[in-house]
Order: structure tokens, then sequence, then C-alpha cells
């Protein structure tokens, strides 16, 4: 009983509260731009966004984000040992030249990619995630209980 | 997004960062004025002459995806006939308004949204003790109303009270700021979800990463201008009176 007198209230103070004013009108070149044409909602967008599943989280986690794209996807990549010191050398010179990236920097960001590469240790311990992943879902489809 | 009285899985809090003029104001804006639409209950025409009538729920999406169109909200919705034996999908025609029992409360002016209501701190602490906030959605724009560096006040103290208490409320709270350490501390411990905005001035899209308890979860985009007319986005949100008279006083004296 109280409850709904508290219910009541609370409607009659929002009443009290609110005010209707009449949408604004956007000026005229944004909606040209677009305004006719469809774009979907905000939480439909949100909806149908794909998720990232528990391994991408992980994944993203372990590598990186170097901050050049080409940087930051060599380091899933596999370089042979032989190897390494040119492929640093090359990283190194196309950062400062391309990127404007200060030389201390470039070569710092260098020795992460083409490190975490070498011998292909990235992409590793990224199957290792996935295998752990996926072992952890079939114990689930078996037991019903996911691993402690 | 529904507001109910359903239990929910955690309390719906949620940061909205990035710089200035990058659309944190138009993607909380966006969430709020998506559910009020989803749970329309009547179209109005500019005369007054109120057409029962529901938001668009998946099949009416999937129609739309059908012939073409995106799914938007906003955009449209089904129409009823009187004795409601027949319905039809429409675009909702330019100068209709909407009945809706989704409450709004915002620091900022809403336009166009018929259960909106303007809020300051001082009234959401003077009636946190009532059920005003259940089942609604509270905008606050910028941390002003919320900064870290008043937590000690009394405001500052209640709020922090009141933040933990949106899950029991079954409200949504979404918060905007540039900083996350701008914003009150218990905040800060309560969000479960952050918004981080950025916005494209050419194409006219806000990106939206989600990052929900530190974990990110996704990242999506939406078109800005759809949901301008609801508010002004160059509304400065005011400082309550009483806080600049204090720091002025001494000069006066």
């Amino acid at each position: 009983m109280a409850e709904e007198a508290d219910k009541q209230w609370a409607d009659e103070k929002f009443k009290s509260l609110q005010s209707f004013q009449p949408a604004r009108k956007v000026d005229a070149e944004s909606v040209e731009l677009g305004g006719e044409g469809d774009h979907a909602s905000f939480e439909h967008q949100i909806e149908h966004s794909p998720k990232l599943s528990d391994v991408a989280v992980v994944i993203k986690q372990l590598f990186a984000d170097l901050g050049v794209d080409w940087l930051t996807k060599l380091q899933m990549a596999r370089v042979l040992p032989q190897y390494y010191d040119y492929l640093k050398f090359i990283c190194v010179a196309e950062l400062i030249r391309v990127h404007r990236m200060p030389p201390a920097q470039a070569i710092v960001l260098a020795e992460i990619a083409v490190g975490v590469a070498l011998d292909g240790e990235g992409r590793i311990e990224g199957i290792a995630v996935i295998g752990k992943a996926e072992t952890n879902e079939e114990a689930k489809a078996k037991t019903g209980l996911g691993l402690p | 997004m529904v507001v109910n009285n359903q239990p929910v899985d955690q309390a719906d809090i949620r940061l909205y960062n990035g710089d200035q003029r990058q659309g944190k104001s138009t993607a909380a804006m966006a969430s709020a004025v998506d559910d009020s639409y989803e749970q329309m209950t009547a179209l109005v025409s500019p005369d007054g002459v109120i057409t029962r009538a529901r938001g668009l729920v998946l099949a009416d999406k999937a129609i739309l995806e059908k012939a073409g169109r995106r799914a938007n909200v906003v955009k449209y919705a089904r129409v009823f006939s009187d004795d409601g034996s027949e319905s039809k999908l429409v675009e909702i025609p330019k100068g209709y308004t909407i009945q809706t029992p989704v409450k709004i409360f915002a620091n900022f002016h809403i336009y166009g949204l018929p259960n909106a209501a303007f809020v300051s701190l001082v009234d959401i602490v003077e009636n946190m003790n009532t059920l005003l906030f259940n089942n609604s959605w509270i905008l606050l724009d910028d941390a002003g109303t919320t900064n870290s560096r008043r937590s000690m006040e009394g405001l500052g103290k209640l709020g922090g009270e009141f933040y933990l208490t949106i899950g029991k409320r079954h409200a949504h709270l979404c918060v905007m700021s540039q900083y996350v350490g701008a914003i009150e501390k218990w905040l800060r411990l309560a969000q479960t979800t952050l918004y981080q905005c950025t916005y494209d001035k050419q194409s006219k899209y806000i990106t939206v990463d989600v990052t929900r308890r530190g974990e990110p979860q996704f990242s999506t985009e939406f078109w800005a201008p759809t949901y301008w007319p609801f508010f002004d986005t160059d509304e400065i949100v005011k400082t309550l009176e009483g806080r600049i008279d204090k720091a002025v006083a001494p000069f006066y004296k």
C-alpha cells in the first residue's frame, strides 16, 4: 500500500518536472548528406556488431597494438633467426622514412614485432590459447560444466 | 534495450568517454532515444491525432532488411488500425512525435520526446530516497556535476551513494566525460560499461568502442545526425549557482 503511494508520488513528481519541446531542426547540409539515406539506429548496430570472443580478447592482449598496422600483424608471422637482423633493419628504416618516427621509438617497436615473431613464438602462443579454449569448450560440452 | 522490472544481470552504469566534440552526448542520447522509440505506444501527428503504433521488433527489422532498408527505430514504426486487426510498417512522417512510457532525466534539455525532464545533481540527491528515478534513463553530460574534485562535498558523497543503487532502481545511468579521472570516484568504481567515442566529420559517423568491466567487447558505428534533433550539441551544462556564488564570494568582501 505504501509502495503504491510512493509510486503515485513519483509519477506526480515526474509530471511536475517533465516538459515537452518539439524536436530541433538540424541544419540542411547535414540532413542532405545522408538524412534521406538509410542508417541503422545505434542500438540495432550494437546488437549486430560482432562481439569479440574470449579467444579474441586474449589474442588482443597478447599482441600489443604497435600503432602501425603491418607492424602489429608482423607479430603473428614466423621469422627465421638468420633473417632477424635484416628484417629488423628493414622495419626500422621503413618506420623512420615513411612513418616519420624517432629512431629510438622505431628501433624499440621493430624489436618488439620481430622479437615476438622470432621462430613463430607469437603464433605458437596464439595457437596454444585457441587450443586451450577448444579443450575447455569440449569439456563443457561433455560434462555440461566449465573447467574450474 | 528495454527498461522493465525484470532482474538485470548487472547494473547499467555507462561512461561515455572521448575528446570534445567526439560524440559522447550523441551516443548516450542515442541509447535513450532508441529505447523510447522501441517502446512507443502511439504516433502523434502535428495536429494532435493519435495513431496506435509500436516500435520495431525483430520481425519488422527482418522485413526492412529484406527490402534493402536499414533497421532504424527512429525512422520506422508499425501502425495499427483502430480495431487493431490490421497493421502496416511505415516510415514515420516528419513532424510526428511519439507516446512512450520511457522516462528520461537529463542535465541538458531534450527535444521531441514526451517523457523527458531536466534535472541537476541537486534534484537527484533531493529525490534519492524516492522511486522517482526507477525504470528510467539518467543522462549526465559533462563531469561538472559529478566531479572527482568535489567528492568530499555533501553532494558528491550522496551522489556516490545514489550511483550504487542504480541496479536496484532498474535504471540506466549514462555519464559523459572527457576524462575518466574527472569523474566522481564511486561512479568510476560502479561503472560497468565504457563507451569510447570518436566522431568522423566527413561521414558524420560516430565510432564507439565498448569495454565491459575492463574487457574490450566490440566496436560499432552509427550516423550521428539521426539523434541531433533530440538535443542541442552546443548546450553548455550549467554549473550549479550555489557553487559559483561560493567561489566568487571571497572577492566581494
